[in-house]
């Protein structure tokens, strides 16, 4: 052991240490054992009878009043300020501060076998992703425990935000693919296309779902016809407000789960309807416009369509009528305007039972239809939510598909919202994340036997607190999903990796819900805020780095680490990399 | 392979042996095999075998002087193929390396090179750089003095210092130490002394002064890799005692170490080596010291013995680049149980090529191409 110097005063937690020549050296050689010299974040050991303990170099101080010899170089006094963090004991290392040392204690550098050891603790090794920044050691990070539990990656943009995620999840199904097997799946929704090609897994590894709303030829997110018609889920793709829209909603998945068994009754219904709008007593105008959309959403008999065109409304009579070449005949209550135009038309109406967002518009329809006619609902109320469903239908059909059955699911799941537009962006993901969390949470037993693992690149895009733009109800509703699987999920088996440029911008709940932290460059006061005040472990030397960081290195913190440990992580390989490398301009320009 | 970041603030110790001037002046080696077995002698172990056959031996130095000293002694910068161009050139890039460590080195930027070699290639190389006007070093080679250059064991202890005109400021000039402790062909004894002079003409004027007695038959022999060292039958060489005698005095003048365990009878010559080596235990022993052997197989025992002995420094490293795989094993047989001393090998032949590519390479790796 090389010996650097030793304890000269020890105040509170604070060690000074008067340094010896040359301990200012990058590195020492000893026996032919290279020791990283004494600097800043360095550790020393100090002996204190059969424990070593472990402290912190957090400053270097000159003593310019007393010089030691008289050579050509004035050799000064060099003191270290030092913090303990830990000790080792029978060449254990153990995390606290137990122990103090006595002033004459002497200060020896640390091989780098044992500084490898404070941060590697009970680790079953293999699982490398960096390694320390300063100590330049390959660290192997403790898998088992950082994979249950909620990751949170943060750093600006260009930071290396995506190659740490991506080297996270790439070391583990390098190592571990053919054991996690069926029993945990991992779900990536990635809104910038970044992880479509050969990262994270081979390509015929992973299923990679391409989501496009421009063109039709994008892949489809699977639906399961019972978690579609669902009002929790249509609340959701329509933004449904939760006092009169997701009500009327329920009501129409309550009444197809009544008929379900008849398969004529959609029709029966459809028959019943046409009656009685057309020969209603008090006839309503809304249900009038109702119905002719109606018409127009089903593929009906284009000479059935023509007739209820054909009928309008007369204000000053308050009753329908039909336009026959310009004359007018009303509907009495003999109904023989009914029976000569429709009764037949009506009576032959057949169609195929279209299913997904039209049947649910067409259902939809049929409820409103039939509750106007009951008079149990406003109409203004519930028409917005036609529009939207009518606006959207287009843009969902495009993404989702509704099965019988659902899809199997592959172990790795890659969402790609690259080719969505905005309003697609923020919905589905709260649509696929309560699907999985759903679907696995109703499967799971205690203790849970498998696991699901959801990793969203860029969550500000999702789980960002405030938006302009979106109802207020509609924003609860988003992050209470969120924050909910971050409260409630690591009971049955449900992790979360998050990975944000503005932590700030993302709900404090979740944030200082997440277990384990990879902090990357960070430079905004308010997201740097944020982390101090969310996150317990992060120690002052640590924090005060995050602004300087180079690409690449993080501070990894969290429940699973003793100590704040300063990390280089790998870059990965070309081929392994996110699609999000920074513009070459001399390649652009050159 | 040697990282930069860790040595570039120790005191830095070089040992460049005859491996680092292959190809622009001969070694030692010979084609001759050892009796009963594969490996060739070099003129240092058949010396050895002959030691008590005056006539042999003398054919032997002979052949030394004739082969091996005249064509450094004969040295002429001026008048070389490239490809021994290329020899001066890693000696370039060597001393290139070590400036740039020295640059970065705070306090006294001082390197030393101990060389087991009399040739003067590292004199030449520093001289070509100087002048060049690229670089600014000093090689203190030991002389002192403008017209007689005279070797005085106190020069390597001066440094020196660009100083301001108005004492303002002063900035230590890199300074590379030469310590030649089996001689140099540019040595001349005067009186007590030892004169310097890098004076080509006189080099090898006496360089031919030494009657060397030669054999035809003895030569090819040597060169003969069929051949052992049975085959070379006393009998059939008999040297004339006047003509012996008269070789060995003027080869005795020549200021190099003979390459044998022969004990050197010339005192002032003598008292320079020993100085040297002193100076080479004396800065092994310094703390946190850093010593990088290239070229050099330790076959000379008194300097293999002298590094054993420093070796008991704990802050000493010591980098020995081995040219090939059994050379490493030779040599880690004879520093076992030394943990300071590091064995450096790279696929292929450790040269001075790839000495000065990947082992000692002090400027910023390359970059282009890489991701």
């Amino acid at each position: 052991m090389i010996q650097i110097g030793q304890v000269t005063a020890v105040v509170g937690v604070e060690i000074t240490i008067r340094a010896n020549d040359c301990s200012n050296l990058e590195t020492h050689f000893y026996l032919g054992k290279s020791f990283k010299g004494v600097s800043i974040r360095e550790f020393i050991a100090i002996d204190h009878g059969f424990r070593e303990i472990i402290c912190i170099v957090e400053g270097e101080f000159l003593d310019e009043r007393i010089t030691e010899g008289d050579g050509p170089n004035l050799q000064f006094v060099r003191k270290l300020k030092a913090r303990p963090i830990g000790f080792f004991e029978d060449e254990k290392f153990h995390d606290g501060i137990k122990f103090l040392p006595k002033i004459g204690d002497s200060a020896k550098l640390l091989p780098e076998q044992q500084v490898e050891r404070i941060f590697e603790r009970g680790s079953a090794g293999g699982y490398v992703i960096g390694r320390l920044m300063k100590e330049d050691i390959a660290i192997s990070l403790p898998w088992q425990r950082i994979f249950n539990s909620h990751l949170g990656i943060f750093g600006n943009t260009g930071s290396g935000k995506s190659n740490t995620l991506t080297k996270l999840y790439t070391v583990l199904f390098d190592n571990k693919l053919d054991g996690i097997g069926a029993s945990s799946k991992f779900i990536f929704l990635d809104f910038n296309g970044e992880y479509t090609g050969a990262q994270l897994v081979g390509a015929d590894q992973k299923k990679v779902l391409r989501l496009k709303t421009r063109t039709d030829d994008g892949d489809r997110f699977a639906l399961k016809e019972e978690h579609f018609w669902d009002a929790e889920t249509l609340g959701i793709l329509f933004q449904a407000t939760s006092n009169t829209q997701k009500p009327f909603l329920r009501r129409v998945v309550t009444e197809r789960k009544k008929y379900a068994a008849n398969a004529y009754s959609l029709i029966s219904y459809v028959q019943s309807i046409f009656r009685r709008v057309l020969t209603s007593e008090s006839p309503s105008a809304e249900a009038l416009e109702l119905l002719k959309s109606l018409s127009r959403h089903l593929s009906l008999d284009a000479g059935l369509v023509d007739s209820v065109h054909k009928v309008g409304y007369h204000r000053n009579q308050t009753s329908f009528y039909y336009d026959d070449a310009g004359i007018r005949r009303f509907f009495g209550v003999d109904n023989q305007t009914y029976a000569d135009h429709f009764e037949a038309a009506v009576g032959a109406i057949n169609f195929q039972i279209p299913n997904g967002f039209r049947e649910l518009q067409i259902r939809s329809e049929l409820k409103l239809i039939s509750d106007l006619l009951y008079g149990s609902v406003q109409y203004e109320h519930i028409q917005p939510l036609m529009r939207r469903i009518e606006a959207l239908m287009g843009d969902f059909e495009k993404v989702i598909s509704v099965l019988e059955d659902g899809e199997e699911a592959k172990t790795i799941t890659v969402i790609s919202l690259r080719e969505c537009n905005q309003e697609i962006k923020k919905i589905l993901p709260i649509l696929i994340a309560k699907n999985y969390y759903e679907l696995h949470k109703s499967l799971v037993s205690s203790p849970p036997e498998t696991t699901m693992h959801l990793i969203i690149d860029e969550a500000h895009n999702i789980l960002s607190q405030q938006s302009n733009r979106e109802a207020e109800s509609w924003k609860d509703y988003r992050l209470e999903l969120f924050e909910e699987i971050i409260k409630e999920g690591r009971k049955f088996g449900v992790f979360m990796t998050l990975a944000s440029q503005r932590p700030a911008d993302i709900s404090p709940t979740i944030v200082s819900q997440l277990h384990n932290y990879f902090i990357h460059r960070l430079v905004n006061d308010r997201d740097l805020a944020l982390l101090e005040n969310t996150i317990a472990t992060l120690d002052s030397v640590s924090r005060s780095q995050i602004p300087s960081l180079p690409q690449g290195a993080c501070v990894v913190t969290g429940t699973t680490f003793d100590i704040p440990m300063l990390m280089q992580i790998d870059k990965l390989p070309k081929d392994k990399e996110p699609d999000s490398s920074d513009v070459n301009l001399e390649e652009l320009w050159g | 392979m040697i990282n930069r970041n860790d040595i570039y603030d120790k005191n830095l110790n070089f040992l460049i042996g005859s491996g680092a001037s292959v190809g622009l002046l001969p070694t030692l080696e010979l084609k001759i095999r050892k009796s009963g077995s594969s490996s060739s002698h070099t003129l240092e172990t058949l010396a050895t075998q002959f030691e008590s056959d005056k006539d042999i031996m003398c054919l032997i130095f002979s052949y030394y002087v004739e082969n091996v000293i005249a064509p450094a002694a004969k040295f002429d910068i001026s008048s070389l193929s490239n490809s021994q161009k290329d020899v001066l050139r890693n000696y370039i890039r060597f001393l290139e390396a070590i400036l740039t460590l020295l640059n970065k080195k705070g306090g006294a930027p001082r390197a030393n090179i101990f060389t087991t070699n009399y040739d003067g290639l590292i004199a030449h190389c520093a001289e070509h750089m100087i002048r060049s006007g690229k670089y600014d070093f000093i090689l203190n080679d030991g002389s002192v003095g403008f017209v007689k250059k005279t070797l005085q064991a106190r020069a390597f202890n001066r440094y020196t210092k660009d100083q301001g005109t108005f004492d303002r400021h002063e900035i230590s000039v890199p300074q590379i130490n030469l310590l030649q402790p089996h001689g140099s062909v540019y040595w001349y004894k005067d009186g007590e002394n030892i004169e310097v002079s890098y004076d080509l003409k006189r080099s090898s004027a006496r360089a031919d002064n030494v009657p060397s007695w030669m054999d035809t038959d003895f030569e090819t022999l040597l060169g003969d890799g069929s051949k052992d060292d049975s085959d070379i039958n006393p009998i059939d060489f008999v040297v004339d005692e006047e003509v012996r005698d008269d070789f060995w005095r003027n080869y005795q003048a020549l200021p190099v170490v003979n390459p044998t365990k022969w004990k050197f009878h010339e005192t002032v010559f003598e008292e320079h080596y020993y100085q040297s080596l002193r100076a080479l235990s004396y800065e092994l022993e310094r703390p946190n010291s850093v010593f990088i052997v290239f070229g050099f197989s330790f076959a000379d025992e008194h300097i293999l013995n002298l590094v054993k002995r420093s070796l008991s420094n704990p802050t000493l490293k010591v980098f020995v680049c081995c040219y090939s795989d059994g050379l490493k094993a030779t040599l880690e047989e004879k520093f076992r149980g030394f943990d300071n001393v590091e064995f450096i090998r790279t696929d292929g032949a450790l040269d001075f090529d790839t000495f000065n590519s990947e082992v000692f390479v002090a400027s910023a790796p390359d970059v282009t191409g890489a991701s």
